[in-house]
């Protein structure tokens, strides 16, 4: 039965153009980059052309990864959403569960879809192939506390635009701090996909209350 | 299979129900006639559970309908005034999606869409506000719901699709289907039990009997 609504879910992110729209933008990007700055890369520090790229994939992600996600997921929110609790007798919870996988897995198609001009970059680098992976599983962990943002930020607004800068900007503090914390970005974004797991379950556990019924507004 | 007692619902400072009192059996089908402003809509929307009571017990095949709000859903198919998104979804997968998720064949989308008039392949954007309204209604049909609540359910069909869910619906009694249909005039023929709402209270409850067959749109609308 959780089987409908995931695929419900999957059906309306993949009917978006934001997504391949999404995957476009960050995989062009980043190919445009070496050929504005030459493989070099921007003179400001000695890193290799990999390093900045990364950089630059992260700055991106900050970006699109929210606007990905609030563009694709489905729109129902509070009322709507205790009207759909009511037609497929499915608590909300289970709704939202369904919405963060399908947002989830937008954001990693997003991070997938530039996958070959980063390894450009490690070829061109000679960076070794452990570091892209380590690099890369980090930026798909953060796939998770960002659609998980978005997610909660689409449940407070109905304007996908500032659903968007509400989730990008949360997320951009939310990096800046756990970067703080830790050493690395990688290990930032493992900190940060267990916080938005936390986060993740209270806002399924929050649902069920939060939109159980219609607003006394709207009953 | 439904039983309320002493149901009452405040909202602000108007009282749209005042100490209902009803019961109504398993495969029963029961009209619920009066305006608005009488009650009928938040009587039908606390049956789909869609807000709760404010004091009262209503019992959903046994099940308390606030303490087991999600099972009850389970019981319970609404097709009401509410607009459904369309996300991009066509109207047969909006269907399977209501059937998938209640545990029911997917090839009851397309027999409900049939039913209603609504052809399953356009998206429910591309749908008029005429066709957009008979989506609610095609969804309970393929809900499989033990009890089926339909608000004014033939004001966006025409005479053929309503010939038609009038079928389907005296057929889904005799499989012990319960079904409510509340309108703004009486259904005669389609229930045998009609509840007159005044003022949130019952006014006039009436045994019009069983039709021992589906009732033409003239019998339906006449009345």
């Amino acid at each position: 039965m959780m089987r409908a609504i995931v695929l419900r879910e999957a059906l309306v992110a993949a009917r978006r153009p934001a997504l391949v729209g999404a995957a476009i933008v960050s995989a062009t990007l980043l190919a445009l980059f070496p050929i504005a700055w030459g493989v070099r890369g921007v003179p400001l520090d000695g890193a290799s052309l990999y390093d900045q790229q990364f950089r630059l994939e992260w700055i991106l992600a900050l970006a699109l990864l929210p606007w990905t996600a609030a563009r694709v997921i489905a729109t129902e929110r509070a009322d709507d959403l205790a009207g759909l609790s009511v037609a497929i007798a499915m608590p909300p919870s289970r709704v939202l569960l369904a919405r963060l996988l399908a947002a989830t897995i937008a954001s990693v198609l997003v991070i997938g879809g530039a996958l070959p001009v980063i390894i450009s970059a490690q070829q061109m680098s000679a960076i070794s192939s452990s570091r892209v992976i380590a690099d890369q599983l980090g930026l798909l962990a953060f796939a998770l506390p960002s659609a998980v943002i978005t997610v909660w930020w689409m449940q407070l607004t109905t304007d996908r635009l500032v659903g968007w800068m509400g989730a990008a900007a949360t997320t951009v503090i939310l990096v800046l701090v756990a970067r703080l914390g830790v050493a690395t970005m990688n290990r930032a974004a493992v900190a940060l996909a267990f916080g938005g797991v936390a986060a993740a379950a209270m806002l399924l556990e929050r649902a069920d209350v939060w939109w159980r019924y219609l607003s006394e507004r709207a009953s | 299979m439904i039983t309320i007692n002493g149901l009452t619902k405040t909202h602000g400072h108007t009282t749209p129900l005042a100490g209902i009192d009803l019961s109504i059996a398993r495969g029963e089908s029961v009209a619920v006639v009066g305006s608005q402003a009488d009650g009928r809509t938040m009587l039908m929307r606390i049956l789909a559970t869609l807000t709760p009571p404010t004091s009262g017990t209503i019992a959903i095949g046994g099940l308390d309908i606030v303490a087991d709000v999600f099972r009850v859903r389970r019981l319970v198919a609404y097709a009401g005034l509410e607009p459904i998104h369309a996300n991009r979804l066509r109207v047969v997968e909006y269907l399977r999606l209501v059937a998938g998720a209640r545990g029911q064949s997917s090839a009851g989308a397309c027999i409900a869409a049939d039913l209603v008039g609504l052809n399953g392949d356009p998206s429910i954007e591309m749908l008029g506000d005429g066709l957009r309204e008979r989506l609610p209604l095609a969804a309970a049909l393929t809900s499989g719901a033990d009890v089926i609540l339909l608000e004014q359910p033939f004001r966006a069909l025409d005479a053929l699709a309503t010939d038609r869910v009038c079928d389907w619906l005296v057929a889904a009694r005799a499989r012990g289907t319960t079904f409510i249909v509340a309108d703004d005039q009486r259904v005669a023929g389609l229930c045998e039990r009609t509840v007159v709402l005044r003022s949130g209270r019952v006014v006039e409850p009436s045994a019009d009997g069983p039709p021992d067959r589906a009732p033409s749109v003239g019998e339906l609308v006449g009345a």
